[in-house]
């Protein structure tokens, strides 16, 4: 009867997207890529084909895609294009698959250097800058390591071990905050990196599977915890532990809050958070349903902001309000992004490249 | 659990009843070739059947079925480098939807539909044979495109042969053949054993890097050790028994793809033992035939940066028994009964898979003057669903010159989903429907110069067509879980076109050309996304030209293998950004023998890639530049013995 009603609710999806307005490509580089409201989506590619790729959405909506390639002569950017985060003109791409990060002149998408070591960079994830000089990337399916990375020479000048499997990341001060998902197993804890001695100075158990981490208006952490999964007797889907939302006091490094979005033992639905309104509101998925909560709420929510709809990736634009979703029918075609009011009133969608799972605006 | 028993039962007993030997006297003379044809063979020889040469499988008899098709025939073979595994694609359709059999046996992978042609091994295989026309339904499940038949098949002159062959070349590579071959007009014994070692670091032009630089290929070791052998016994002149085994371990490190770190950490380890017997029996106006066979295929697939030990083990056993009956007016009847016992324990399945199916299978053949008639009609009986009957026919006209032959054709198809798609933790759905389809082919044989035993000129065509509906395909249930659903449907138009000349220029001097040309239009007419329907599909290419040239003396040989591929998509949108490049490749072949009484040394020479081209078969799989082999090969036969070929 789940696996119905998935199905059901996959083919209203489709068939919705399909009957959304779709924005062909018509725009013209007129020689930035920086300008503010304006946008890059992260598109994964499918895994095994070298087809990652990133487009650009200009501020008036128009898309840009294969960038990477128009600006290089035809190039690839390789291998699951995972991640993309931009430290001044510079703009870092995570190969996740490739296991490589490609610098690219943010503005021109022009390719700069590559930084590639295999005996170190073997899973790599997201990457967070200090400044100009140091980033770090997460990295590892398994045993995790945060690998520091000197941006002027472009090599690795350490590694720190961390949980398993880490994910997302965000820098407070003088601290990096590091999420152990677990990778292929279980992890429940957030790393947290003195950036001044660039060791892990603490370890805070937050829910099982932490994933995706945001900072607020207040200077703390927001951080969902997928919960682990049990597969077993497909075609039911359980929550072995809950999915749970999490609020970490980043000055007392102690749990404040914790929502729980699914409790164990219910079926599993995938989840996502992103924040905006200037780090006010959390935006977070469950299943095909988006909810908007304040920062300062005791309770979760009761009626989504969307529904109807699941989506691969989540973000919300710091210009406008707008809530910025992306959505992978396969990882064989093209993916769409949908862009909302801050009401959930869906404005457009837009073709991107295939598997889209962030849109990061500059 | 009774109906399952129950179908064991009975066609064990059905097949107990049916290897009764018959004690009627011999009295009617049957058409020997006929007879001699099992089941898979009697329902194509009347039509066209592309059947490899000796000098093509003497060249490319020490690499893998996979090499040797994609220059010799309109299979278009899709690669994942030097060593690695390889599928196949017959006129557009997919890996998983044409069949390979050895020996009659089907040998796909259980769990994944699809055969890896890099693991068979082509020397010492007496014949092989691409069948595209309706017989290639009779074969069961999964024959949309065809089927390629290899055999193997006594030489009743032999008395004794003894063939070896020591082959090295780039990368490391050396591997090494022997085949035994004895016996006499009744019993005849085969036996052939091959190792094969290298490391394939091979030089390639890494296109997804920027500045596309030179790079080795690293953690691409293979290691490959194989025997193949066959017993043929015919106590009487109308019995036949064969039996045969084959078994091969082959184990893989698979390299990182291009474009990234050229460090890996999987590999993988293949172990199959495929066992069969045979029995045949002529009777006073027919024959029977039953063929019983085991096969059982063991993998593990490590990744130790991912934490993946996956292991599967399969048996597949195998029961077929059919009789055929001559009547006076030229009608044959064949009619028999396939039973399948499938079992498999795979790391991601939530239990061990047991299945049985069966089928019955009829057809009839008759012919009368020019004319050829065949039909026949299919039941698969499988506990999984119902399946309706599946009818194909044919006919043939030949024209009394000899010179000219056309035939038409029909079949309907089907594919039983794979084990993965339907067992898969988590994903696997048990729900769905077989694929099914139907294709009609015409085909035009023409003898261009009167028949002559010193130069023949050859031109064959066909036209084909095929509709598959409800093609399987993972997609997306969530953001971060795919299933199997029924959600495609294809159409596969095409021609292929064939001109060969042979020319007999002196007593000794043999020259053979011949000009394969394929337009494949592969198209997705339905599928859940809207903005793939009318594309081509993924990884067909549009164009192919096959061009193959040797010359043969009686010490010397040369030939030529050139081999065009057009631009491919590797996305269902089209994407000209994703699209691989068409590639020219060019190999080269010299050898030179020696006679010396019975025994027969020779040395061969072969240029791979001549033209250095960079190219794709699958899209980031590195493929090697110009690349040399060296052999060295010996044969001894005793002087009476004929190899026929």
């Amino acid at each position: 009867m789940i696996r119905k009603n998935i199905l059901l609710l996959t083919a209203l999806s489709v068939f919705t997207l399909i009957s959304c307005k779709k924005e062909e490509s018509n725009f013209s580089f007129d020689g930035t890529y920086i300008e503010s409201g304006a946008a890059i989506v992260v598109n994964e590619g499918s895994f095994g084909s070298n087809n990652g790729s990133a487009s650009f959405i200009s501020r008036n909506g128009q898309v840009s895609n294969n960038i990477f390639e128009a600006a290089n002569g035809g190039d690839v950017l390789g291998d699951v294009f995972q991640s993309y985060s931009r430290v001044g003109n510079t703009g870092i791409c995570v190969v996740n698959n490739s296991q490589k990060i490609v610098l690219v002149d943010a503005r021109t998408f022009k390719y700069l250097a590559t930084i590639s070591d295999a005996t170190k960079i073997t899973y790599p994830r997201y990457a967070v800058a200090k400044d100009t000089s140091r980033l770090y990337v997460s990295n590892g399916s398994g045993t995790g390591t945060v690998l520091a990375i000197d941006l002027k020479t472009k090599t690795i000048a350490k590694t720190i071990a961390v949980g398993s499997g880490p994910e997302q990341m965000a820098i407070l001060g003088n601290q990096l905050f590091v999420a152990n998902s677990g990778g292929f197993g279980v992890d429940s804890t957030i790393s947290v990196i003195s950036l001044t001695t660039e060791t892990v100075t603490n370890t805070v158990k937050v829910g099982d599977m932490p994933t995706k981490i945001v900072k607020d208006a207040q200077n703390n952490l927001w951080i969902l915890c997928y919960g682990a999964t049990d597969y077993s007797n497909w075609p039911d889907i359980t929550k072995l532990t809950p999915t749970k939302l999490v609020k970490l006091n980043t000055s007392t490094l102690s749990v404040e809050k914790s929502f729980t979005l699914v409790p164990a033992n219910s079926p599993s639905y995938n989840a996502n958070l992103c924040i905006g309104d200037a780090g006010q509101t959390l935006y977070y998925s469950v299943g095909d349903e988006v909810f908007a909560m304040s920062i300062a709420a005791t309770t979760l929510p009761e009626e989504p902001l969307i529904s109807g709809r699941e989506f691969y990736g989540l973000n919300a634009n710091p210009f406008n309000g707008e809530l910025v979703a992306t959505y992978a029918p396969s990882f064989t075609q093209s993916g769409y992004v949908l862009r909302y009011s801050s009401t959930g009133t869906l404005r457009d969608s837009l073709r991107v490249g295939i598997g889209p799972n962030a849109v990061i605006f500059n | 659990m009774k109906t399952r028993t129950y179908i064991y039962v009975s066609m064990m007993c059905f097949f107990t009843c049916m290897l009764m030997p018959s004690a009627k006297a011999d009295t009617l003379v049957l058409p020997e070739l006929e007879v001699q044809a099992s089941r898979e063979f009697f329902f194509v020889k009347d039509n066209k059947t592309y059947r490899l040469d000796s000098f093509r499988r003497q060249w490319y008899g020490n690499n893998h079925l996979g090499d040797l098709l994609q220059y010799s025939s309109f299979v278009h073979i899709n690669n994942y480098g030097m060593g690695a595994s390889s599928t196949f694609s017959i006129r557009g359709t997919a890996d998983d939807q044409s069949a390979v059999l050895w020996n009659g046996i089907n040998i796909r992978s259980l769990s994944l539909g699809s055969t890896d042609v890099s693991i068979i091994p082509v020397h010492e295989q007496d014949q092989i044979s691409v069948i595209t026309n309706s017989a290639s339904s009779i074969y069961g499940s999964g024959t949309f495109g065809g089927a390629i038949l290899i055999n193997n098949a006594a030489n009743w002159n032999n008395r004794f042969t003894l063939n070896g062959k020591y082959d090295f070349g780039n990368f490391n590579s050396h591997k090494g053949d022997l085949s035994l071959a004895a016996g006499n007009e009744k019993i005849q014994f085969q036996t052939y054993g091959t190792y094969h070692k290298a490391t394939n670091n091979f030089l390639y032009y890494d296109t997804y890097k920027s500045g596309q630089p030179l790079s080795v290929l690293q953690h691409n070791a293979l290691e490959n050790l194989a025997s193949i052998s066959n017993l043929f016994w015919r106590p009487t002149g109308k019995i036949l028994i064969q039996a045969g085994s084959w078994t091969q371990q082959k184990y893989k490190e698979i390299p990182a793809i291009m474009g990234g770190s050229p460090v890996s950490s999987k590999w993988q380890e293949d172990f199959t033992t495929k066992n069969y017997f045979y029995f045949q029996q002529q009777t006073r106006k027919g024959v029977w035939y039953n063929r019983a066979a085991l096969v059982y295929d063991r993998q593990l697939y490590s990744d130790s940066l991912f934490g993946i030990d996956a292991s599967y083990a399969m048996y597949k056993l195998t029961n077929s028994i059919n009789y055929r009956h001559y009547f006076k007016n030229r009608v044959i009847l064949d009619a028999g009964a396939d039973y399948y016992y499938d079992r498999a324990k795979i790391t991601n399945y939530h239990s061990i898979v047991n299945e049985h199916r069966a089928g019955l299978f009829a057809g009839v053949k008759y012919n009368k003057k020019e004319w050829t008639f065949s039909a026949s009609v299919r039941q698969e009986i499988h506990r999984y669903r119902y399946f309706r009957p599946l009818f194909s026919a044919e006919i043939v006209y030949n024209h009394p010159s000899g010179r000219i032959q056309t035939g038409i054709n029909y079949a309907d198809k089907y594919r039983i989903p794979d084990l993965n798609d339907k067992y898969w933790q988590p994903g696997g759905n048990p729900e769905l429907r077989p694929e099914n389809g139907w294709t009609l082919e015409w085909n035009q044989q023409f003898e261009l110069l009167p028949l002559h035993h010193k130069h023949q000129l050859q031109f064959s065509y066909s036209g084909y067509y095929t509709r598959i509906k409800d093609n399987i395909v993972w997609t997306p249930l969530t953001a971060t879980l795919w299933s199997p659903r029924n959600v495609k449907n294809t159409q596969h138009t095409g021609i292929e076109a064939r001109l060969s000349n042979m020319l007999q220029a002196t007593a000794t001097i043999r020259i053979h050309t011949s000009i394969l040309y394929h337009y494949n239009h592969s198209t997705v007419t339905k599928d859940y996304n809207p903005l793939s329907e009318g594309n081509f599909i993924r990884y067909k290419p549009q164009h192919s030209l096959k061009i193959n040239t040797s010359l043969e003396d009686r010490n010397f040989m040369l030939g030529f293998n050139y081999n065009y591929i057009s631009a491919r998509f590797t996305d269902e949108e089209n994407n000209p950004f994703y699209a691989l490049k068409a590639y020219h490749l060019l190999d080269m072949f010299i050898g030179f023998k020696l006679s010396y009484k019975s025994f027969t040394p020779q040395f061969q020479f072969q240029v791979n890639n001549l033209l250095n081209t960079r190219y794709e078969t699958i899209r980031s799989y590195a493929q090697p530049l110009r690349n040399f082999q060296i052999r060295i090969l010996f044969n001894y036969s005793t002087p009476k013995s004929k190899k026929n070929d």
